[in-house]
């Protein structure tokens, strides 16, 4: 599954579990989201705790917005109606200089008020992860 | 050693850090052993609380950079409310809510409330000093201008970020 928008690409502290910080974020946005594993066939509620036991390990999952939107990509696949309501994250370790960092790239659809939240969001975590890591 | 220790020992070697803190604590002679029975003790009374066994070896066996953190100095050395709540963290609970108090030669307090995937509020509070060091692990955002707290992240060391640490030293 692919919605081939946007690619976006941030960077993430190595060391930590950048997919937990990614479904921190997007839960704190969208609180009934759904998350999908991109080798798994099923989306799990955000609140599953199977979602942050198993989920985490993930390097490449979609987020879907909320139930609905989960059904409809599933049955009618990329439109015009369901615009950003699924994120395609992919984490990579970052080659570097500078190293000691992922990259972490956001797939969306298009560029708009709820994106720029997410990323927002994201740069804000993934800085507060590695503040915490520096006071460790 | 039992084969829940030498897992303990393995998660230790990759973390050096980590057992430069235990070593300072007093030494590692029984640092293996003295985690294990932490963790038992963490165990019991999860089991006691929710009627069912978290296993934090498991867990970093499935997602090793979330599982390691429970055996981090600052989980380690919680006290066993402290490490339930850490743990309800790592599965996914709302933190809702931290009172923190401080007074120089006066009464401190730490209180985190938690909800619960079913909607309970979990209140947790401070039971020692070493407590209040979570609150170092705990990530502070802000999402459009709004405060989030959540998630708990020591760093752990693992394969990847050691090869570019390496990488780093050249």
């Amino acid at each position: 599954m692919s919605i081939g928008g946007i690619d976006r690409v941030l960077f993430a502290p190595a060391g930590v579990s950048v997919a937990d910080a990614i479904l921190q974020v997007c839960r704190d946005l969208w609180p009934k989201c759904i998350f999908q594993d991109s080798d798994g066939a099923i989306g799990h509620e955000i609140d599953d705790p199977w979602v942050w036991m198993h989920g985490t390990a993930s390097d490449e999952f979609f987020v879907f917005t909320d139930r609905t939107a989960y059904e409809m990509w599933n049955e009618f696949g990329a439109s015009q109606e369901n615009s950003n309501s699924m994120l395609h994250f992919i984490v990579r370790p970052h080659p570097g200089p500078p190293y000691g960092l992922f990259e972490v790239t956001v797939v969306v659809d298009q560029w708009d008020e709820s994106m720029r939240a997410l990323d927002d969001g994201l740069q804000n975590a993934f800085q507060a992860i590695y503040h915490v890591r520096s006071a460790a | 050693m039992t084969d829940f220790e030498l897992q303990i020992q393995e998660v230790l070697d990759k973390n050096p850090y980590w057992s430069h803190v235990f070593w300072l604590r007093g030494g590692a002679t029984e640092t293996v052993q003295g985690i294990a029975a932490e963790i038992g003790a963490f165990q019991d009374e999860y089991f006691r609380r929710f009627g069912e066994r978290p296993d934090p070896i498991a867990l970093v066996k499935s997602d090793y950079k979330k599982g390691a953190v429970f055996f981090d100095p600052v989980t380690v050395d919680a006290s066993l409310s402290f490490k339930v709540m850490i743990w309800r963290i790592l599965i996914g609970c709302h933190i809702l809510g931290v009172n923190f108090s401080y007074q120089r030669r006066g009464q401190s307090s730490l209180e985190i409330t938690l909800r619960s995937f079913d909607g309970h509020l979990e209140p947790y509070h401070a039971e020692k000093w070493w407590d209040y060091h979570v609150l170092q692990h705990i990530s502070i955002k802000a999402i459009n201008n709004e405060l989030f707290l959540g998630g708990f992240y020591p760093a752990v060391q693992a394969a990847d970020s050691t090869i570019k640490s390496s990488a780093v030293e050249e």
